[in-house]
């Protein structure tokens, strides 16, 4: 058994933040301790010794003839937005960072 | 007397066809028994009502007025809730939709009703697909109607759990690794998850796409050799979807199996096992065998990581899939009068139950930086390995035969607290996930307590009319397919 | 640099020229009203897939192959992972570790050329309007298809990275596979620069130029950013890896976010989409479209009509206009007398029109048929060029037009008499000092005449009537 990656707080932490959740502290121990459970589970798939093999079995994608259809009415495009304005989507101002 | 709600999909359209019932009364019947029985299963998370019965009129009409009817001609059907219908609710049974309405139909429904089915109500799910008990649902858990204190299987379990209860005779699913085939098993019907791509999933709410299926539910093999002729084929809106011979939709049952030679794995037969399951598959391998069929001993190796490789490569699909639930479009919105970082953030925390966010953090551990090529990688190159062991096995045999779930249906509580478990409960139906391969599971046999167990049987790419074939002749020579749960 | 070496690298976004988006059938090209032209695929709907567009390929195809490049058989199409409102699905479909195209170079005359990386298709992301509530995302560009053109980091000079994009523009026209109008954004263009001390080979520390839209801003921009970090390194300060904007007005760029940290993409190859197989026969056909290229046809230009090296670069920066141009010989013009009509009037005038030159109401047959009669005699190069800007504005025959402006050549000396003597009346000064020996003051007299005949007059007659008069007073 090869050491496990440290799934720690810190690097679950992470995680969240890049898959945009936020963990309350006191959910973070489940998680973490589910996680570790969980990964420790799948590591020995990690051990083993496979060679790629490529897609051998995929089959080409099939490709569209380049025609352009009737959009969705503006009304369809806005009917599930939360916020909406002059036509368009509208989100809490994006801070750059 | 027989009851319209006990009848089959097949038995439905052809008197419907004939005339000797109005569709309308035949979806009246569905929506009374879903009235009389859902409360206590809570397999429908709603239904049409008054709109599936003026479907229903307008099937009456065209045969008013000579027009032809189609194969399922007033068939009322259940849909899962991870399947849009335009203009209609979709939660995929989460929060993040609650109130969402998609302004098109899956492909896979449209079929459905262009043969004459008409959409009765979307069944209750696992959210996004992610759990086989169907408790993971914002709609709250589906029981199973042969014991209420037990879960009906998942992530299918509402369309299961409809179709044992007699709710309607056929109701789609989708399998991902597994969810038609287990709650199937786990509510003794049967389910049919086709050849990756058979089925078109325009419309089917991702889970993991290079795994999910359309499926579906029924009482019969013939329902599903119906379902099949009526959905299958190429899609210009599925780039994965696959342009395959025509299935020659009710195949005949074959009157025994001889002459077929039929893989009997070990790694899917015995370790791990239930001894009840295990004892009750037996029996029907021995029942095989004496309609003629030659049982051969056959091994998969790359089975023993089948639930890694799974579980890696769907989180880490579904970590992508499932970033659209941004909270700008569509969808529950947190965090107004914050940063659209926040807002994104609060939306997602709050929309996603605990189980999508462990499969969305753990995915996103599987693809990022220094980690991708130790897990995602590796589940990649795991998967080719699997598909060559099944190649080798269908070298030898035309069709592989193993208990769909190692164990009966477990108690409504008892794993939920534990995903590591409940992801155990998928070691039997993910391989042929994986492979992408066709696969069925039917009732074959009861636990001491009453509850089913089913038979699970795996096909070539393409073989769904092999898969429905000898199903059709086991189901013919028993008759546990046709006990149904208590009142 | 002084004491550097300037290490310049471009990356360029390129819209190619379809009629639906990349993988949505919603119509590509201009935006109009936001949200007017989006698709369920675009917005990211649940239960949407992608629907790969078969000329977008077909195009990424011709521009690797106009550059040079590699086309590679089987490429895949992979996910690039990250949170913002302008990407709806959370992730943008592009390619990543395996391109449609490897290698390639571009250009940048004098015989030297800049080595192209890779390109590889990808779709673009909407747009975000900064507003009073908040932000407002319009999606009509999300999907558009888009190819990324990666130069390697063999620019040494700004003005070899204008050179670079003015030749690539010019390439991917020919071939049209882009309008390439970087004012409207159908052209984009990231430049990477970091300097390194003469002789030494080890790379420095590279700054990302954003916001360059035209060929002569990037180069201004570049400059701008070699003098700031020749200055940093030469007081013994250090670079900091980050993206700047440039600011044209200003004249100096401004940083936009630091790069200390590289953001995790996650790419993994798009499940949605089996590989992309490009065979044989799809290459070829493009192959095929892809004609000519400017600098084959500058070199066939030059020896094959002997023309200055003006008329070559000014007959060969559109392709259409060499067309014009060759159809124009082809019907017997003589190729300089061609190309100083397509310089002087048609091209003022088909830009004045707009359109295609296709289109040009002066097909090249009937500029044959002009310089027929103006060879004839029957119009003066004066009369001519009125007849041209009557055929632009009515799009008729030479013979038409003379017609219509009753424009023949006058040159009967019945006719001419009477105007030569009135030239005489009205000029009397003019014909005293001709006859004085001052031949120059002819000129008066005979514009006189040619005035009242609005150029119809022959000059050669008039010339000869107008000596006869005043020989004979």
């Amino acid at each position: 058994m090869t050491a496990e990656p440290d799934l720690d707080r810190a690097l679950v932490q992470h995680l969240a933040d890049l898959a945009r959740l936020h963990l309350p502290a006191e959910r973070l121990a489940t998680v973490l301790q589910n996680a570790r459970r969980i990964v420790a589970a799948f590591g020995a798939l990690g051990d083993l010794p496979l060679e790629s093999g490529g897609d051998p079995d995929l089959q080409p994608v099939r490709l569209r003839t380049d025609t352009a259809e009737p959009p969705l009415p503006l009304d369809q495009v806005l009917a599930n937005a939360p916020r909406t304005a002059g036509g368009m989507f509208v989100v809490p101002r994006v801070v750059d960072g | 007397m027989t009851e319209l709600w006990q009848l089959s999909a097949a038995g439905l359209a052809d008197q419907v066809r004939r005339g000797s019932v109005s569709a309308r009364d035949v979806v009246r019947a569905s929506l009374d028994r879903i009235e009389r029985v859902d409360p206590a299963l809570h397999a429908f998370v709603d239904h049409r009502g008054e709109r599936a019965l003026a479907d229903a009129d307008a099937i009456d009409g065209a045969r008013a007025r000579g027009e032809p009817l189609g194969p399922l001609a007033g068939v009322p059907i259940g849909w899962k809730d991870n399947l849009v219908v335009a203009g209609e609710r979709t939660s995929a049974g989460s929060r993040m939709l609650a109130d969402y309405r998609s302004p098109f139909t899956a492909t896979a429904l449209q079929r459905l009703q262009a043969a004459g089915a008409v959409l009765l109500g979307r069944t209750n799910m696992d959210e996004f697909g992610m759990g086989s008990s169907t408790e993971t649902s914002a709609h709250g858990p589906t029981r199973n109607p042969w014991h209420r204190d037990c879960v009906p299987g998942g992530s299918s379990g509402g369309s299961a759990a409809a179709v044992a209860a007699g709710l309607c005779p056929l109701a789609v699913g989708s399998d991902t690794g597994g969810s038609v085939r287990q709650p199937a098993a786990l509510c003794g019907v049967f389910g049919l998850k086709p050849t990756y791509g058979r089925v078109s999933r325009y419309g089917l709410i991702a889970y993991a796409s290079s795994l999910d299926c359309v499926g579906v539910l029924g009482r019969s093999v013939d329902d599903l050799a119906l379902w099949l002729a009526a959905t299958a084929g190429v899609d210009p809106a599925d780039p994965t979807s696959v342009a395959a011979a025509p299935t020659t939709g009710a195949a005949a049952p074959a009157a025994d199996l001889r002459g077929v030679r039929i893989g009997v794995p070990w790694q899917l037969n015995g370790p791990g096992l239930d001894d009840e399951v295990l004892a009750t598959v037996q029996t029907a391998l021995a029942t095989l065998r004496e309609l003629g069929a030659e049982l051969v001993e056959c091994s998969l190796p790359s089975v023993a990581h089948a639930v890694p490789t799974y579980y890696l490569l769907a989180m880490a699909e579904a970590a992508s899939n499932l970033a659209r639930y941004d909270g700008v479009r569509y969808g529950a919105r947190r965090g107004e009068g914050t940063s659209c970082d926040a807002m994104t953030t609060a939306s997602r925390s709050r929309g996603f139950g605990d189980e999508v966010q462990l499969r969305i953090l753990l995915g996103t551990f599987a693809l990022s930086v220094g980690y991708q090529d130790r897990y995602y990688g590796q589940a990649i190159r795991a998967r080719e390995l699997l598909r060559s062991d099944f190649a080798r096995a269908f070298a030898a045999c035309d069709l592989l035969v193993s208990p769909t779930s190692p164990v009966p249906a477990f108690p409504l509580g008892s794993r939920i607290d534990d995903p590591l478990a409940m992801y155990l409960c998928d070691a039997l139906t993910v391989p042929a996930s994986l492979a992408g391969l066709p696969a069925l599971s039917q009732p074959c046999g009861y636990t001491a307590a009453g509850l089913p167990i089913g038979l699970q049987w795996t096909a070539p790419a393409f073989g769904e009319d092999r898969l429905l074939q000898v199903a059709g002749a086991f189901a013919a020579a028993t008759d546990h397919h046709s006990r149904r749960p208590p009142a | 640099m002084n004491g550097f070496t300037t290490v310049i690298g471009l990356e360029v976004h390129v819209q190619l020229a379809t009629q639906s988006k990349l993988f949505s059938p919603a119509p590509s090209g201009a935006l109009g009203d936001p949200n007017t032209r989006v698709h369920a695929i675009d917005l990211g709907l649940p239960g949407v897939l992608p629907r790969p567009n078969a000329a977008a390929v077909e195009l990424a195809v011709r521009a690797a192959l106009a550059l040079g490049g590699d086309v590679q058989r089987v490429s895949r199409f992979a996910r690039k992972n990250y949170f913002y409102p302008d990407l709806p699905k959370g992730y943008q479909i592009s390619q990543f570790e395996s391109p449609v195209c490897l290698g390639g170079a571009v250009p940048l005359g004098a015989g030297r050329s800049c080595r192209l990386q890779r390109i590889h298709i990808e779709e673009d992301a909407g747009k975000l309007v900064h507003g009073e509530l908040g932000t407002l995302v319009d999606l009509n560009r999300a999907g558009m298809p888009l190819i990324e053109i990666v130069g390697e980091p063999d620019l040494r000079a700004p003005a070899d990275a204008q050179a670079f994009l003015l030749h690539l523009r010019e390439i991917l026209r020919y071939a049209a596979v882009s309008d390439c109008d970087m004012e409207l954004g159908s052209m984009r263009c990231d430049a990477n620069i970091s300097l390194m001390p003469i002789g030494s080979d080890r790379y420095g520390t590279k700054v990302e130029l954003k916001n360059l839209n035209s060929p002569k801003m990037v180069q201004r921009a570049l400059e701008y950013e070699e003098r700031r970090q020749a200055a940093i390194l030469a007081a013994g300060g250090r670079i900091a890896a980050e993206t700047r904007g440039w600011n044209d007005e200003a004249g100096e760029s401004r940083p936009q976010r630091s790069k200390e940290s590289a953001p995790d993409y996650r790419y993994f190859p798009d499940p949605d989409l089996p590989p992309l197989v490009i065979d044989d026969a799809r290459i070829e056909a493009q192959r095929a479209r892809l004609g000519e290229l400017p600098q084959q046809r500058r070199d066939r230009y030059r020896s094959a009509f002997g023309l200055p090296e003006h008329d070559v670069v000014a007959l060969t920066q559109d392709r259409a206009v060499g067309e014009w141009f060759e159809a124009a010989v082809q019907t017997g013009v003589d190729a300089k007398t061609a190309s100083n009509w397509i310089q002087s009037d048609v091209l003022p005038a088909w830009r004045d029109r707009g359109g295609p030159l296709a289109e040009f109401p002066v097909t090249p047959q009937r500029l044959h048929e002009l310089l027929q009669l103006l060879a004839q005699g029957t119009l003066t190069q004066v009369t001519a060029r009125r007849v041209f800007r009557h055929m632009v504005a009515h799009a008729g025959s030479a013979a038409t037009a003379v017609q219509q402006l009753g424009l023949s050549r006058i040159d009967d000396a019945d006719t001419l008499a009477p105007l030569v003597a009135g030239a005489l009346a009205a000029l009397p000064e003019a014909a005293a000092a001709v006859r004085a020996g001052k031949e120059r003051a002819l000129d008066a007299l005979k514009g006189h005449v040619m005035r009242a005949t609005k150029g119809r007059a022959d000059p050669d007659a008039v010339d000869r009537l107008l000596r006869a008069a005043l020989a004979a007073d």
